[in-house]
């Protein structure tokens, strides 16, 4: 039996349940997009789904690592049947095209995976793009396990499990509903240097600072930044974060979790006190009922959130967010208003 | 005879002559091979100038069902030809090619359709939309199409013609609002930041559909941003 709170015709972003229960809402043919660990969703059976892994999540309850729940979010507002499908490095360009004219398109990419780098370089300039309405996350997995598994993405509808190919479900809403995107980004540009980088890339070792030249590396050695604080991008008044991943002193360059481009002004976010209490007073309007959210996993380690609850929104903690393109360490929801 | 009909549809003039055309019908595909026709010397052969050794291949207007590739020999010493039928070294169409392309998508054809009316691969579309946003290919001579009869596509009472200077202004940061949406913070700063890399005037106004064209899409999440749009005109 499903739990009444479980009613998949109400909005909302979702539920932290069991295998049986996700499997249930499955028969029922319910559109459903799920996260979980990959031995829970090879449990699920065929239907109108799509999944990604990641066993981290922020449930009802607070965050929770588990290998055994999955957080299922219904589709529940839209016109018609989703369409489902994968997306390889010869069309991923396509998916802002191919979406609906009134809807929305959900996307799980496989991190580490080669359409995760190009959709993080390219995603901003695909056709479409920042047109029509594209939200999702970047699957994961147990950080226990990293270098012995790999992040899958599946096609509930073939049971296709795939390491290198993109999942997106195609939703269309009613005429009167549309979407609507936004992100919660705690982090503000620092007001320290400004740096720029001369070329695209996951990793940089060339900048400026101030206008002058510099190693990137060097500059973050000399000045000991705290590298769990990401570079911060103004873009007209939205924060967009590229996350840093190592500094490599013997390649005397630094990495990254998303891609920084040149044109773009970066400064050192300004640290955050109290990512809880921050997260809840800048929280969207409750009246405005979420129907998907993610939140970025370095979040849930940095900030400690496991056992915490960041206000009401629940949802998978990945290893990147899509807010149309790429971001990072920023929680991404979508609401369908009218 | 049949080779001089088709030198006048490529519009191939002297020094450039038609050297070879192969034609697969069942792949309704034709190559034409042009390059520089050699002087004729009154004092004997006359000296080599010879190929440069490179050639480059652009796929061209079609020939009624055909698709129609170029590939032209370039003469020693020469790097670019500015002829219609060849393009820039790095792109894969011709001029005339991507003026027509550049041409319907002012007109508000999107890009699947252009791909189909002229049976060309999306992905060979897109890598060409793509490197003139970047920068990376300008269209030179731009088309008389560009006058403001041929910028209006889709309209909106709400949102401001195409015409109206508030949408350079907005795009060229000379003109601040308060922004609510996420998506339009994220397509005004890719704008902006591609119109500072963007020199080809042609390119430049393809941008400002690019915005017009998200803002009739999105017109009722953009009711805040709007408002402020009629209050600057």
């Amino acid at each position: 039996m499903i739990s009444t709170a479980l009613n998949p015709t109400r909005p909302t972003a979702g539920w932290l349940m069991s295998v049986a229960a996700a499997s249930e809402l499955i028969k029922n043919r319910n559109f459903l997009s799920v996260a979980g660990d990959e031995a829970a969703l090879r449990q699920l059976p065929a239907g109108n789904w799509i999944g990604g892994t990641i066993p981290y999540f922020m449930g009802a309850k607070g965050g929770e690592t588990t290998r055994d729940k999955l957080f299922v979010t219904p589709i529940n507002i839209r016109a018609g049947d989703p369409r489902i499908r994968f997306y390889d490095l010869t069309d991923l360009h396509r998916v802002c095209a191919d979406g609906p004219a009134n809807g929305y398109s959900l996307i799980i990419i496989p991190a580490f995976s080669a359409v995760h780098s190009l959709f993080a370089s390219d995603a901003p300039g695909y056709e479409d793009m920042f047109v029509k309405p594209l939200v999702g996350w970047i699957a994961g997995i147990h950080l226990d396990d990293m270098g012995k598994g790999a992040p899958a993405v599946v096609n509930g509808q073939t049971l296709e499990f795939d390491h290198d190919r993109a999942v997106v479900m195609h939703v269309e809403l009613p005429p009167d509903r549309y979407a609507h995107i936004d992100i919660v980004n705690l982090f503000r540009q620092g007001d320290g240097d400004s740096i720029r980088f001369p070329e695209k890339g996951f990793s940089a070792d060339q900048c400026t600072i101030n206008g002058q030249p510099a190693n990137f590396t060097d500059y973050l050695l000399a000045r000991q930044v705290d590298t769990r604080l990401p570079l911060v991008a103004d873009y007209s008044g939205a924060m967009v974060n590229v996350s840093i991943k190592a500094v490599d002193a013997e390649r005397h360059a630094v990495d990254f979790y998303a891609p920084v481009f040149p044109g773009i002004e970066y400064r050192i976010a300004a640290s955050t006190p109290d990512y809880v209490d921050a997260f809840r007073k800048a929280m969207p309007d409750s009246d405005r009922p979420v129907v998907f959210s993610c939140n970025c996993i370095l979040n849930y380690l940095y900030s400690e959130l496991e056992g915490k609850q960041t206000g009401t929104m629940v949802g998978p903690m990945t290893f990147g967010e899509i807010a149309y393109q790429l971001v990072n360490q920023t929680m991404v929801y979508m609401t369908i208003e009218s | 005879m049949a080779w001089d009909v088709l030198k006048k549809l490529l519009q191939v003039e002297a020094p450039w002559t038609i050297k070879e055309v192969k034609v697969d019908a069942a792949g309704k595909r034709m190559e034409i091979a042009v390059g520089v026709e050699e002087p004729r010397s009154w004092f004997g052969p006359a000296r080599k100038r010879g190929d440069s050794g490179h050639q480059h291949v652009w796929r061209h207007l079609n020939l009624g069902p055909y698709h129609c590739h170029v590939r032209v020999f370039l003469p020693a010493g020469a790097r670019t030809v500015n002829q219609p039928w060849a393009g820039e070294a790095n792109a894969a169409f011709s001029h005339a090619l991507a003026r027509t392309i550049v041409g319907w998508l002012g007109e508000g054809i999107d890009l699947k359709r252009v791909g189909t009316v002229l049976d060309i691969e999306f992905q060979e579309l897109w890598k060409f939309k793509f490197a003139l946003d970047t920068g990376h290919m300008v269209i030179e001579e731009p088309q008389a199409a560009a006058d403001a009869a041929g910028l209006a596509e889709a309209t909106s009472e709400a949102v401001p013609d195409l015409t109206d200077p508030v949408w350079q202004e907005l795009a060229e940061g000379r003109l601040n609002i308060d922004i609510r949406v996420l998506s339009l913070k994220l397509i005004l700063t890719r704008v902006k930041s591609q119109l500072e890399m963007i020199q080809d005037r042609e390119v430049k106004l393809l941008k400002l559909r690019e915005l017009h064209r998200y803002f009739v899409r999105n017109e009722r999440v953009l009711g805040h941003e709007l408002a402020q749009l009629r209050r600057a005109r």
